[in-house]
């Protein structure tokens, strides 16, 4: 037999056999303060007192400013906690000490989800250029990213509208036991979570994690092609219309019912609404295209085989102006004047374009000539995609200034068997998913 | 600003010395840097996750009124894992009447999983020990404590801690096939 230090070879073995076998016993996430205040209840059987406690409390004032800074931070929940609740709350001074989760009742199942931020979330500190929460019974996890960076703190409810959460672990700045209240509220179907502190948070680095808007991130995801997403607001996953590298930029949606996301990537996204699936919808497929940083496509050379590469039109500016102007001149391109619009706070240019009944361009393919025209580049590869029109295809095409030079296209297509005779009808159905749009711009 | 409380390390004597005050945020702090050893060894000791469970609970309760005991704080942890243990030795005695045993390991994700297997097969050998020799085997390869430490918080010498534990640890070598 050895001692610690020089193990045999099946001691080692062993060793993390049992390290293995005991993991399952630390998987359990703990409250720590509440351990502690449990434990140190237990004490009241052997003579535990107000008096002690009091003698505590104002020892840790004399010892030092930060821990009377917590009790005042604890003083002045429970004051907020008393107004809410209009009934007393341990949250606040206690006579006997009492375990933390008895001060408030479970977080309703509205809150208990996995939220993401829509922008960087403090835009001074580096360590939080995005950010997770995790809401779950007793337990609020929150950090950069999911894992082993969280920050942890027990919640309870405080009153309808109020969480209180208090420090576990100690990281990012929190001591445990540090405490904070929060108001809550949820909108978009509850898809939208907004935090905002009620005074200051005793770990004023959790503040500035947790206040401001979150959005749901364990909804199915929309772009699996599968169900159809419930009618309420959305929030694009990977889709950043500002297509800042580096930086956090999404973009938030509302739709009825029958619509789910086909695609979410970096530079695009794609909303599909189905035929039938709402009688105050469109009756055919609806394909909404959004394109961050889309280029004004060169058309087809004559007897061009069809395919990429597609080039970008030599000349042509990458700003609103300079994308409309260049389509309202492309030869066999009709469209109807640009009108202004404002979606999303952002301004721009929409107008709808056909192609010219006389127009016979476009490229050959191995089955024939397709009579068509590429307009938009729309990514910054030139094997990416390109959008087009055709003799049945119309587009109806809204080009937004983000400034910053920065431009972001929506394109509205219809797979209508009847042709573009309804084309106006069934665009005027889509745009009100159009005008939910908004933006979270990253943070410089 | 009100209320910013800024992490700072502090000597493990002086969160002691703040938790035997009353501190309840001092104890917690000792909560949480050492859960994870206090729930291994409980675990260890009874094998049964909710159990382990009660005796950390427990322990925890235990070890905060004998916290003035404690004369060097820099034995915290062996200390604490002692009491986990015993606490687990005497909640699992208590619990005897059970009949049926489960076998807390985790379930494979995958096909046969010869880890899992070697748990299984470990958790079996363990279960075929006595308690305190569970907390013998525990406290040195959970705690990774030395014979003395290990005497002391289980009534042995360090002469017999270490006889006890080669015959402990040749048992199971044979019973997981490891020779």
């Amino acid at each position: 037999m050895t001692e610690p230090g020089s193990m045999e070879p099946f001691e080692t073995r062993f060793a993390g056999h049992v390290r293995a076998y005991t993991d399952a016993a630390t998987a359990r996430r703990i409250d720590a303060l509440l351990i502690s205040r449990t434990a140190m209840s237990s004490r009241g059987a052997m003579g535990w007192s107000a008096g002690r406690l009091g003698a505590g409390l104002l020892g840790r004032r004399i010892a030092g400013g930060r821990w009377a800074a917590a009790l005042v931070a604890v003083v002045l929940i429970g004051v907020v906690a008393i107004a809410v609740l209009e009934q007393p709350s341990i949250i606040g001074p206690q006579t006997t000490p009492s375990p933390a989760t008895s001060a408030g009742g479970p977080i309703p199942d509205v809150l208990r989800h996995s939220w993401q931020r829509p922008y960087a979330v403090t835009p001074d500190l580096d360590q939080w250029p995005t950010g997770f929460l995790s809401l779950a019974s007793g337990l609020l996890d929150f950090g950069p990213a999911p894992g082993t960076e969280a920050s942890r703190s027990a919640v309870t409810a405080a009153g309808v509208d109020t969480l209180v959460v208090t420090a576990t672990v100690e990281t990012r700045g929190c001591a445990i036991g540090d405490i904070g209240a929060y108001r809550w509220s949820v909108e978009g179907k509850g898809t939208v979570l907004s935090l905002t502190t009620i005074d200051a948070d005793a770990c004023a680095a959790r503040e500035e994690a947790l206040a401001g808007q979150w959005v749901r991130s364990d909804l199915p995801l929309p772009g699996d092609g599968g169900a159809t997403l419930p009618p309420g607001m959305y929030l694009t996953t990977a889709f950043d219309p500002f297509d800042k590298p580096g930086l956090s930029g999404q973009l938030s949606y509302t739709v009825p019912k029958g619509w789910k996301v086909k695609e979410d990537q970096a530079a695009t996204f794609m909303l599909h609404h189905l035929p039938g699936a709402s009688s105050s919808q469109t009756s055919t497929d609806s394909f909404v295209f959004l394109w961050a940083q889309p280029r004004m496509a060169a058309d087809f050379a004559e007897g061009a085989i069809c395919g990429p590469p597609v080039s970008e039109a030599p000349g042509v500016g990458r700003g609103v102006g300079d994308i409309v102007a260049a389509i309202m001149a492309r030869p066999g391109v009709v469209s109807t004047p640009p009108a202004a619009v404002t979606i999303g706070g952002y301004e721009g240019q929409m107008l709808d374009l056909h192609l010219a009944p006389s127009w016979i361009g476009g490229c050959q393919a191995p089955e024939g000539p397709i009579v068509g025209m590429p307009i938009l580049l729309l990514s910054s590869s030139e094997t990416g995609p390109v959008a087009a029109i055709g003799p049945e295809t119309p587009l109806r095409l809204i080009l937004l200034d983000l400034s910053d030079g920065r431009t972001m296209s929506i394109g509205i297509f219809n797979l209508d068997p009847s042709g573009a005779s309804s084309f106006e009808a069934q665009v005027a159905a889509v745009m009100p998913v159009i005008e939910s749009f908004q933006f979270h711009a990253p943070t410089p | 600003m009100i209320g910013v409380v800024i992490a700072e390390a502090e000597p493990q004597s002086s969160i002691v010395a703040r938790a035997i005050a009353g501190d309840e945020v001092a104890f917690a702090r000792i909560v949480a840097a050492h859960h994870d050893d206090m729930a291994r060894i409980a675990f260890f000791v009874c094998g049964d996750l909710d159990i382990a469970e009660e005796a950390e609970q427990s322990a925890w309760a235990v070890a905060y009124r004998r916290l003035e005991d404690l004369r060097d704080p820099d034995r915290l942890r062996p200390w604490l894992m002692s009491i986990a243990a015993n606490e687990a030795r005497q909640i699992g005695r208590s619990r005897r009447r059970r009949t049926v045993r489960e076998l807390a390991v985790a379930a494979p994700t995958g096909p046969a999983d010869p880890d899992h297997a070697a748990l299984i097969d470990l958790a079996n050998a363990l279960a075929r020990l006595d308690p305190k020799d569970r907390a013998i085997v525990g406290l040195r390869f959970i705690g990774g404590f030395e014979s003395g430490e290990i005497g002391r918080a289980v009534g042995m010498s360090a002469s017999g801690v270490r006889v006890r534990l080669h015959r402990l640890l040749e048992r199971l070598r044979k019973d997981l096939g490891d020779d």
